[in-house]
């Protein structure tokens, strides 16, 4: 075992030794914060992880507003992080807020999240109980720190957390820096087993800690059906990012996120890259509409773009709308098409939707009609002064009621059910 | 058999035709006119009023706004002042308790409050928060539902020297949820009828508060008291320290605020106990899939209880029944939602309601979570307006309260509309379509002081403004209406008022 863990040392150095300190600008196809569709993401108020070319961008955390983000793509073992990022954590009071409740800005790394089902939310360890381990960039006030946890989970109060090992870190620095994290099962110099933690930053180690099987819960000391082998763990790993910035601050305020240009993550057993996942592929399609039988000059048509077509993607559908001569019609607000005739007539109506490179084509014809201005004489009136409605549709609503009564009554007779 | 089946035919048609002709007689008001109308549209008569009149179009606004941890700055709560301003809001209800100036009892007799007692604070920095919304209402003329949510177990006083309730017990200690009935002392509900009392003279006479008109205490009684008959006790007993007061008059006792939306419970378990002046309900069971005849139904249901008992009904709160947190909504950012409330309010007024407060005025942070209901966006949104701000200040604007209302019967099935006479005689006619297809409708006023031009505004799902401005919308035309008759397209899926209010 004591072999493992040495090779399993080199092949981590080899892997920090090869992995490219720059920039990521460019898509690529293996940088997992280039590919959101290998992550789930949740924000509580206002904050948000937004993925790009440039990577995850997690911004916007202040109180009451935390942003989770969760690799779910696969489920981890022994593996190895590679990253590269700016924790531009800053304090609060770095900005001139100094009524905040702590001066602090925090991100996680949880890991070892051991669910079946899992939520972002569960990164946090008291959300669920799943999340056994924390790894907290931390800048407090007189503590900038990271700090290795154990949190209690298997004892349902995963809110019980220790403070495993730490270092201290400089979050203002304005840089970016390498991040390389492995979890590995071993066998410590006792003959112990259990998982090794090693943290480097910048090709340095500064964290390192041996968490051993058999861990007995606190709270529980007698229990043993709490014990709980770290060896034998597997689980998600993701980010959660806590600042005590008034709520419904904006980074762009606060100057407070955290920027990951580059994740690659390895199989420690195989050393394997754990590869990103396909974007899904999402179709568009027509959907049969029938527009109203007719309409008149001079009001306004307002026809709903996104009851024409059918998608169930997220991107955004462009459309271009235009009539039987192929020449621009109307406009679109809203999202809505908006076209107020001027002339009676008949329209052919195209409207094209594209989105992710497909397109659809609805087509409908409008009936417009003159509006009328006329008057319609003494009936109206008359009934009016009889104190009924005058309008046609009531009458006719009210002689096709009635008729329908009738033949309700005879379809009733009909059955032979007894009145 | 075929001779009874005739003579029921016949009754049908009998009372379709009376279903008809009793919509649309004259008015009690009318001056005997020949109104004529253009062919194509469908004409609406205002009629008589229903004999009600509204008690306020409003919202929940809460000084959790004002606590520290929404961080508000001076020009983030004059923005909020401006949207009062703005859409004419005419009336609010506030949650309270009595923890926020009874810190703990004043002292061990319930029937002489001791003002000077070191436990009574009405400077606490909980009680600043509330002068200053009230403050705010009293500048606008908006007027004040007063609500004793009941002892704040949770309570944690913002100098830190409180924590949970001295009449309720302390969440996790000796009290389960967040806010409970007044369970400990020797008389409980005395002490908080006592404290209510006394609070409600404090911010009259001494605060000298005009626009706190209306109190009630446990809001959706079935979750914090469980006994009515305590709650019955409570009620009487904080009028006849009122009439003591001498404060009786200038404050209404309304409730129960229940979400049962069962007239029969609401009559049996509330209305037959406890003597409200105003009855009020929480409602959230309909949504855009609702049909206009039920929400209608629904009202007539509710005022045919409350007739019976000669006392207003309005709603104490109200939004959609698309849950899905107690504080999130699924349809809060649609234009469905904007177009449900109008629709729903019309519905209702015709059928007897006399108010209805939206919850909740503004997105904000409600101890700790976020509340999203809001009219318009929290700060991380720039506090942009939602849909649902512009029908709903359409609606608080272009009424008042004390609008005589007069429901208008379209026979239409998708189109519903009401009508409102202002207390300074102004005039505005509220509609909305439902359906897929434009409305054209005449709606005939032969009254004395019929409007002879309204202006027409219009919201429509393009209308929506894309910057999501806090402002009504304008109007976008004017309507002569001098002949009796206003003329007006209702878009589909749209909601339109004319109004010749002076906004």
């Amino acid at each position: 075992m004591k072999k493992r863990l040495i090779a399993a040392i080199c092949a981590f150095c080899a892997i920090i030794i090869t992995t490219s300190v720059g920039s990521a600008y460019a898509a690529e196809p293996d940088n997992l914060a280039q590919n959101k569709w290998s992550w789930e993401t949740v924000g509580t108020g206002g904050a948000a992880a937004g993925f790009s070319d440039r990577g995850i961008k997690i911004e916007d955390f202040c109180v009451g507003s935390t942003s989770y983000v969760m690799y779910t793509a696969n489920r981890l073992d022994e593996f190895k992080l590679s990253m590269y990022a700016k924790l531009n954590l800053n304090r609060p009071s770095d900005k001139g807020f100094s009524d905040a409740v702590f001066d602090c800005s925090t991100m996680f790394i949880s890991f070892l999240v051991s669910t079946d089902n899992p939520i972002a939310s569960q990164l946090c360890p008291w959300d669920g109980n799943k999340a056994y381990m924390s790894l907290s960039f931390e800048n407090l006030e007189g503590n900038n720190s990271i700090a290795l946890y154990m949190n209690e989970c298997w004892n349902n109060s995963g809110a019980t957390r220790y403070a495993v090992a730490s270092t201290s870190f400089n979050y203002t620095d304005g840089n970016y820096h390498q991040f390389d994290m492995s979890v590995d099962n071993t066998t410590n110099n006792s003959g112990k087993t259990g998982k090794l933690f090693v943290l480097k930053i910048d090709g340095n180690s500064v964290l390192e800690y041996f968490m051993k099987d058999g861990l007995r819960s606190t709270a529980s000391k007698d229990a043993e059906d709490m014990d709980v082998n770290f060896t034998d763990l597997t689980g998600y790993f993701g980010f959660w990012t806590t600042s005590y910035f008034p709520a419904g601050s904006k980074s762009s305020d606060t100057d407070c996120y955290v920027d990951i240009q580059k994740i690659n993550l390895y199989n420690l057993s195989d050393d394997s890259a754990y590869g990103t996942v396909a974007a899904p592929e999402f179709d568009i399609t027509t959907v049969n509409f029938s527009p109203d039988a007719s309409y008149f000059t001079d009001e306004e048509i307002e026809i709903k773009l996104s009851k024409l077509f059918a998608y169930e993607g997220e991107n955004e559908i462009s459309y271009i709308i235009t009539d039987g001569k192929e020449a621009p019609i109307g406009t679109t607000r809203n999202g809505y098409w908006v076209w107020t005739p001027d002339k009676e007539g008949t329209y052919d109506i195209h409207v094209l939707a594209t989105v992710e490179g497909k397109t659809a084509d609805n087509y409908f014809t409008l009936r417009v009609k003159a509006a009328e201005t006329d008057s319609q004489p003494a009936s109206e009136s008359k009934a009016s002064s009889n104190g009924c409605r005058s309008s046609a549709d009531s009458a006719t609503g009210g002689i096709l009621l009635s008729a329908l009564c009738m033949a309700g009554l005879l379809i009733i007779k009909k059955r032979g059910e007894k009145c | 058999m075929l001779k009874k089946a005739i003579s029921l035919a016949l009754a049908c048609i009998g009372a379709v035709s009376l279903c008809s002709c009793g919509a649309s007689k004259p008015s009690s008001e009318s001056v005997e006119k020949e109104i004529t109308i253009k062919s194509g549209y469908t004409r609406v008569d205002v009629n008589d009023t229903n004999g009600k009149k509204t008690t306020g179009f409003g919202t929940q606004f809460d000084t959790c706004i004002l606590e520290s941890e929404n961080a508000l700055k001076a020009d983030e709560w004059q923005k909020q002042i401006d949207v009062v301003k703005e859409m004419n809001l005419q009336c609010i209800r506030v949650r309270f308790y009595p923890e926020c100036y009874e810190r703990a009892n004043d002292n061990n007799d319930p029937d002489v409050f001791d003002f000077d007692s070191e436990n009574i604070d009405f400077n606490s920095a909980e009680m600043k928060l509330l002068y200053k919304l009230f403050d705010a209402c009293e500048q606008n003329g908006v007027k004040i539902d007063l609500s004793w949510y009941g002892c704040r177990a949770t309570f944690s006083s913002i100098d830190g020297k409180v924590t949970g309730s001295w009449l309720g017990g302390t969440f996790g200690v000796d009290a389960d949820g967040w806010m409970t009935a007044p369970k400990k002392g020797d008389k409980p509900e005395e002490e908080f009828a006592e404290s209510v009392a006394s609070c409600l003279y404090y911010l009259i006479h001494e605060k000298k508060y005009t626009c706190v008109n209306e109190y009630s205490i446990f809001p959706e009684p079935d979750g914090v008291i469980s006994d009515i008959n305590k709650m019955s006790q409570i009620a009487s007993s904080i009028k006849n320290r009122l009439e003591k007061y001498g404060i009786k008059d200038k404050i209404t006792f309304s409730g129960p605020a229940d979400y049962n939306n069962n007239p029969e419970v609401f009559e049996q378990k509330y209305l037959s106990k406890i003597e409200f002046e105003k009855a009020t309900s929480s409602v959230y069971k309909f949504n855009s899939s609702s049909y206009n005849e039920t929400i209608y139904e629904f009202a007539k249901n509710y005022t045919a209880v409350t007739d019976k008992h000669n006392i207003d009904w309005a709603v104490a709160e109200s939004g959609t029944s698309n849950f899905l947190t107690a504080v999130t909504n699924s349809d809060s950012e649609t234009y469905e939602r904007a177009l449900f409330m109008p629709r729903f309010m019309i519905n209702m007024v015709n059928g007897g309601c006399t108010g209805i407060k939206y919850f909740v005025f503004s997105d904000c942070y409600y101890d700790g979570i976020l509340n999203k209901l809001g009219l318009f966006c929290f700060r991380h949104e720039d506090w942009k307006a939602k849909p649902v701000f512009y029908s709903w200040s359409l609606v608080t604007k272009y009424t008042d309260i004390n609008s005589e209302i007069f429901p208008l019967e379209t026979g239409i099935e998708d189109v519903n509309a009401t009508a409102f006479r202002l207390p300074d005689g102004s005039w505005s006619y509220m509609l909305t379509n439902n359906g897929l297809s434009n409305a054209r409708i005449a709606i005939v006023n032969t009254k004395k002081d019929k409007p002879d031009k309204l202006n027409y505004y219009k919201m429509t799902g393009s209308s929506i403004p894309e910057n999501r401005e806090l402002k009504t919308i304008e109007a976008s035309s004017e309507i002569d209406s001098s002949s009796g008759v206003a003329y007006v397209v209702v878009p589909a899926e749209g909601f339109v008022v004319l109004s010749n209010k002076n906004a």
